[in-house]
């Protein structure tokens, strides 16, 4: 089965959770194609067509094309669910939704501070494109904090977030997560014991490990 | 005994999300089907012992279903065109790729869509009857802006179209029309009303019983 490819650039948090959503359900029959939005990539008339929103990743299943990173790894789950042991999606309506609200407080809540926190604390020095906000970044690590509190809570006497085992809950957590410790902010986590215990178990699969590889394969 | 409970009021464009799910798919609200609690975060109703041990990030809506506990509003709303797909219909998408087209829509409502949105209602309708501050013009300003931008990609989309996803009306088009039932109190609904795609698609999912039905449980008075 040819014809599906994923357009992004490796290093795009959402491109790695749509790319681990393919490692973890073992797919190999795929494309991946490498664009850069700095390199005005995703703003061709040919990427426009498909991703009228000009953002990464895309997937182009067999000339049907799929974006937002939340859809593609549900798709992608559900696809092959078949194929493998995994169930990333949960078995009934209630652990579905389950695993909904969990990608949901993510999506909504989270992520927003943890892109804010790495924006000011890393990405501004790593790009030149201006002083930290110091203001700014504490504020987001005080919302983070708290938010993290329920976290804490909710991972005591549990390995993930959902349902006893690794789900789209935890998957979609991998991405901004990962760029904590580059903007100063792992203690965040490391000061957190469950959420620490949590943290090592799911950074550490195999498919998350060939998802940071990718971009050293490809060069 | 009720089945289930939904905490929140319907003031609260999340709280209308879920109201409307269960309306379309043939759930009443009352003893038989479901209770609804409007508990209020102004009134301090999601900051008790009680409310934070259902929902311990302290927002509304949330549901109880047989003392399971779930929230967030997209959440409940996938969960309620699941849950009762055998007696409603089908919300969610016929096919394998029909459904990730909805969990495409849906996120770009929530992460592209309602952003703008929001700062528009909130700048213009909540700040000013709800919180008693003026508004931010600049920030209106610029909300209005971005929201044109967006709205321009959904006019090319919806161009030969009735729905966003497939021939029929699902969650990808439910999710828009809490907030944006609002944007006409923020000053925006010219955005809808000029582009003549969004325009037709607005008319008719904003005529649907079911979203009549869910604006009357707590009609905006702005």
């Amino acid at each position: 089965m040819g014809g599906v490819t994923l357009y992004g650039h490796p290093q795009s948090p959402y491109v790695r959770r749509a790319l681990m959503a393919f490692y973890e359900m073992g797919v190999q029959d795929f494309d991946f194609k490498v664009v850069s939005s700095s390199k005005g990539d995703t703003k061709t008339d040919e990427y426009l067509a498909m991703n009228p929103f000009a953002k990464m990743p895309l997937l182009d299943d067999n000339g049907q094309y799929l974006y937002e990173s939340r859809a593609i790894m549900r798709y992608i789950a559900e696809k092959h669910a078949g194929e493998s042991s995994s169930d990333l999606v949960g078995k009934d309506p209630l652990e579905r939704a389950l695993v909904n609200q969990w990608v949901d407080v993510e999506g909504h809540s989270v992520t927003e501070q943890v892109a804010v926190v790495v924006e000011e604390n890393f990405l501004k020095k790593l790009m030149g494109t201006g002083e930290p906000d110091k203001d700014r970044a504490d504020a987001a690590k005080e919302k983070l904090a708290r938010l993290f509190d329920v976290y804490e809570k909710h991972l005591e006497g549990r390995e993930y977030l959902v349902g006893g085992r690794f789900t789209l809950a935890d998957l979609t957590h991998l991405p901004y997560t990962e760029l904590l410790p580059h903007a100063g902010a792992a203690e965040l986590i490391s000061s957190r014991p469950n959420m620490s215990k949590w943290w090592e178990r799911i950074s550490s699969r195999p498919a998350w490990k060939k998802v940071q590889q990718l971009e050293a394969k490809l060069s | 005994m009720p089945k289930l409970t939904l905490h929140g009021t319907a003031i609260s464009p999340y709280t209308r999300r879920v109201i409307m799910t269960l309306y379309e798919m043939g759930v009443e609200m009352g003893v038989e089907d479901f209770v609804h609690i409007p508990v209020s975060p102004l009134t301090g109703g999601t900051k008790t012992p009680d409310f934070i041990k259902m929902q311990p990030f302290a927002r509304i809506p949330v549901l109880e279903d047989n003392g399971s506990i779930i929230y967030e509003s997209r959440t409940l709303m996938r969960y309620v065109a699941d849950k009762y797909m055998d007696q409603g219909p089908n919300l969610l998408g016929d096919t394998l790729m029909e459904r990730a087209l909805v969990n495409q829509w849906i996120d770009i409502e929530g992460h592209t869509f309602s952003p703008p949105v929001m700062i528009l209602v909130y700048e213009r309708v909540f700040k000013p009857h709800l919180h008693k501050r003026p508004c931010d013009e600049e920030r209106w300003k610029d909300g209005r802006e971005k929201l044109s931008r967006v709205l321009d990609i959904y006019e090319k989309h919806l161009e030969g179209r009735d729905y966003l996803v497939g021939n029929s009306f699902s969650l990808a088009d439910l999710t828009h029309l809490p907030f944006t039932e609002l944007l006409p109190a923020a000053g925006a609904f010219d955005l809808i009303e000029s582009r003549p795609n969004v325009c037709r698609w607005w008319a008719r999912i904003s005529s649907r019983n079911a979203w009549k039905r869910t604006q009357q449980v707590e009609p905006y008075e702005f």
